[in-house]
């Protein structure tokens, strides 16, 4: 079993980021915030949940994020602070699914990482193009998809092995 | 005139009521009435004279003479009044005067006094008895009603010549000494002259004078209307002053008023602006910004940070879902158990079910005991314990949001329902507000401009006071100048006619002046005409009457109607010729009758004492003429003055021979009765 120390949160999509996570625009100097209402997400790791949780959902990494990731945000493990918080606890409860998914190919936590980073980088981009498709943050919709997604998809991890 | 009657009552000798029947017809003119003397003769002469005139003179002779009137017995027994009465008809009227003398009863008849007299006249009424048509007191102004009435009848200055005394008619004779200016006076009133006289007069006097009068009136008329048409022209100048004033003042309102509803309609304006931007700020505060809690931009910035929070949440929350999932539908304790349960059975024959455990099954529980011995299913209580930790962190965690799945969406839908609610009222507002900001931009009037407006509305309504004022002023100055103008033009309409009038009195004027210079011009002819027909009538009967016909030729009659003698030698003046008294007489008697024969006048000729001292064949020719003097002659005679030859030679140009004498048994009073017989005759003719 791998240790939560060696992962850490980033993305190939920084620019998706940046316009969508309001602590990320401010330290953009070349981005001036006027709405803040426009910015959907306080922080990254909130964004990369998502992203995480619909790329698992989808079950399509973005494999193309591999080798590219722009910018290094947090260790899981230092998620949302020092006590335990809905962040980390899902970031780890979709890490093990990922795990369980692929168990009998004996991975190691690197690559089951990367794969968890390539389901973020991909719900990351699907909540975007949701958001520019719709022109607004649809919320319900995707709460939606996790409720008509979920029960396939843990009986893909679990009950197919 | 023509007396018919004359009732003498209690007048001197006449006691009682004494009627004397005087009618005449045209061919018996005579009336002979003898008496000897103190019968009454004279008393009925003076009678006769006082019913017509009262006495004459002053004040205390006519008192004396009423005093005297009253006949002393009737005095005594108190019979009140003293009265003469004569009945007489005239121009086709009948009329009867009654001149009375009042008295109160005496003891001594010398003691008998008058206490009051009057004159009255009556005319038969026209429906029955008399009327009283004159009453008049002798004291009243003798310019009365009465003295109209005699001197239209034979006024007392011409009486003379009808009245007279045959023994004092030498006078007219002579020279007229003092009184010459009254008998030329007489004369002219009996001739009609003193009428045109009088007309000349009045036409001078009454007429010219009147006429000038009113002239002079009327001019002043004209001068005062000339006077008023000024005043009317200045008040009218007045008016159109006032008018052009009131004008001006009008204008100047209106203009004032017009600017003053266009500051109105500005300010109006600039209260609009002022509510608007009211409005604006209003607006303004309810949208706020983000920094104010209650404002609408702060509510929904803190609706927009919960909804940021709950897509913050996003992940969480649909990983929650499937923790959920596995949580509920996949029980790692019966995983747990199941290896307990495998054991058991594998020491056993039978299945808890009561079925056999052959090798197959002893097999099948022998591999899945060993796979559950694997580390997967110890992965698969991790994942339970990380879906179980994450369930319990949505629901549990530090946030204080934390909801499950159902909760967040609900809120969600609220918070977003709340987000654009919130931010639809803000855009209306905001459109309210831009549109208003607009509207603001686009008035002409700022605030301080409304100040000045403001000010200057002010102003403007003080000045349109004080104009309002000024016209309601002047409102009153016209009412009063029109008024004064309608009252002048009422006093001109009523005087329109003075410039006319002026202008006829002054052609009356002249007019009456005019007809008094003919009129005397008619009355020089008239009085030359009458003058020559006296002198010719008066001069044929001269020489009826006189005896001298050898030496007189006739009279002649100056302009002053003094009488010459024209003899054979030439006209002398009667002083110069020197007549006896009886041919004087003879001369006055051809001059009455001369004038007589052209009087204007209607009268009785009433002779006392008519023979005198005239010779035989004086008074034989003067008997002969006396029934040619007038239609009425009365002749008072007095024994020795008539015979019976006398009588007889007048014969039927008698009406009634009368005779004055004592009342029987009462030697103080005389009465009046008619000679029936020849002894009466002779006794009244008696010597």
């Amino acid at each position: 079993m791998s240790t939560t120390t060696s992962r850490r949160l980033k993305t190939a999509r920084f620019d998706i980021y940046r316009s969508m996570v309001l602590r990320t625009a401010r330290k953009d100097d070349n981005v001036e915030i006027t709405d803040e209402s426009n910015y959907q997400f306080d922080t990254n790791y909130e964004l990369f949940t998502a992203g995480l949780v619909i790329g698992f959902l989808r079950d399509d990494p973005r494999t193309e994020s591999k080798g590219s990731y722009s910018q290094d945000f947090i260790q899981v493990n230092r998620v949302g602070g020092s006590s335990e918080n809905e962040y980390r606890e899902g970031i780890e409860f979709i890490y093990k699914l990922i795990e369980l998914e692929h168990s009998d190919d004996n991975p190691d936590d690197s690559e089951l990482w990367e794969l968890a980073l390539q389901y973020a980088d991909a719900g990351v981009e699907a909540l975007n193009q949701d958001i520019s498709l719709k022109g607004e943050f649809d919320l319900l919709a995707f709460i939606d998809e996790a409720d008509q997604k979920w029960e396939d998809r843990l009986e893909d991890v679990l009950i197919s092995e | 005139m023509k007396v018919e009657k004359a009732i003498i009552k209690n007048f001197m000798p006449f006691y009682k009521e004494v009627p004397v029947d005087l009618q005449t017809n045209s061919d018996s003119p005579l009336i002979l009435m003898g008496a000897k003397n103190d019968r009454g003769k004279t008393a009925f002469f003076t009678a006769m004279r006082f019913c017509l005139y009262g006495f004459e003179g002053g004040n205390t002779l006519k008192s004396e003479k009423r005093r005297q009137a009253i006949n002393r017995k009737a005095a005594v027994e108190g019979l009140d009044e003293a009265s003469v009465t004569l009945e007489f008809s005239h121009n086709q009227n009948i009329y009867e005067i009654e001149r009375v003398i009042e008295f109160d009863q005496v003891d001594d008849p010398d003691d008998r006094n008058w206490k009051s007299c009057h004159v009255t006249v009556k005319k038969p009424s026209v429906s029955e008895g008399k009327e009283i048509v004159i009453n008049q007191a002798p004291n009243e102004d003798p310019a009365k009603k009465y003295n109209r009435f005699i001197n239209g009848i034979l006024p007392e200055s011409a009486s003379d010549f009808f009245f007279f005394d045959g023994e004092e008619l030498d006078r007219y004779a002579g020279s007229y000494n003092d009184s010459e200016a009254d008998v030329r006076t007489a004369i002219e009133t009996v001739l009609g002259i003193r009428e045109i006289q009088n007309a000349i007069q009045d036409l001078r006097d009454e007429g010219k004078d009147y006429y000038q009068d009113e002239w002079k009136d009327k001019a002043e008329d004209v001068e005062e209307l000339q006077d008023l048409s000024e005043d009317i022209s200045s008040v009218q100048s007045d008016i159109e002053a006032k008018k052009t004033e009131k004008d001006s003042a009008q204008t100047e309102l209106r203009q004032k008023e017009k600017r003053r509803h266009q500051i109105g309609d500005e300010l109006a304006e600039a209260s609009g602006v002022a509510t608007k931007q009211d409005r604006v700020n209003e607006i303004a505060e309810e949208i706020g910004d983000s920094a104010q809690d209650d404002s609408l931009k702060g509510k929904l910035d803190e609706k927009r940070g919960a909804r940021r929070e709950l897509h913050s949440r996003l992940g969480p929350l649909m990983i929650g879902i499937g923790a959920k999932h596995g949580v509920e539908n996949y029980d790692v304790s019966i995983v747990s158990g199941m290896e307990d349960t495998i054991e058991y059975l594998l020491d056993r024959d039978d299945c808890l079910c009561g079925a056999d455990i052959d090798e197959d099954a002893e097999e099948t529980l022998e591999n899945t005991l060993e796979k559950l011995r694997k580390d997967e299913m110890s992965t698969i209580s991790e994942l339970q314990g990380f879906a179980s930790d994450h369930l319990e962190c949505l629901t549990s965690g530090d946030y204080p949001e934390n909801l499950n799945v159902s909760q967040a969406k609900s809120e969600y839908v609220s918070i977003q329902e709340d987000i654009e609610g919130l931010a639809e009222d803000i855009n209306d507002l905001e459109d309210e507000k831009e549109t208003l900001e607009e509207e603001i931009e686009e008035a002409t009037v700022t605030a301080e401009e409304a100040e000045s407006l403001q000010e200057t509305k002010e102003t403007l309504d003080e000045e349109i006071g004080g104009l309002k004022n000024t016209i309601e002023t002047l409102d009153e100055d016209l009412e009063e100048l029109e008024e004064k103008k309608r009252k002048l033009e009422q006093t001109v309409n009523s005087m329109e006619a003075a410039d006319e009038e002026e202008q006829r009195y002054r052609t009356l004027m002249k007019l009456s002046d005019e007809c008094a210079d003919a009129w005397e011009k008619i009355r020089d002819r008239y009085v030359e005409t009458q003058r020559e027909s006296v002198e010719k009538h008066a001069s044929n009967i001269f020489q009826e009457l006189t005896n001298k016909n050898d030496v007189y030729e006739g009279l002649t009659i100056s302009k002053d109607y003094k009488l010459d003698v024209k003899t054979i030698s030439g006209n002398r003046d009667i002083e110069e010729q020197n007549p006896s008294k009886g041919a004087r007489q003879i001369i006055a008697y051809s001059f009455i009758a001369g004038l007589n024969k052209f009087t204007a006048r209607e009268a009785p000729v009433i002779i006392d004492t008519p023979i005198g001292r005239l010779d035989p064949e004086h008074k034989q020719n003067l008997i002969e003429y006396f029934p040619n003097f007038r239609d009425q002659v009365v002749i008072l005679y007095q024994p020795g003055e008539l015979d019976e030859e006398d009588i007889k030679q007048m014969g039927d140009n008698i009406s009634s021979h009368l005779e004055i004498h004592q009342r029987e048994n009462d030697p103080e009073s005389s009465e009046v009765s008619s000679i029936e017989s020849e002894t009466d005759l002779k006794r009244v003719l008696a010597k």
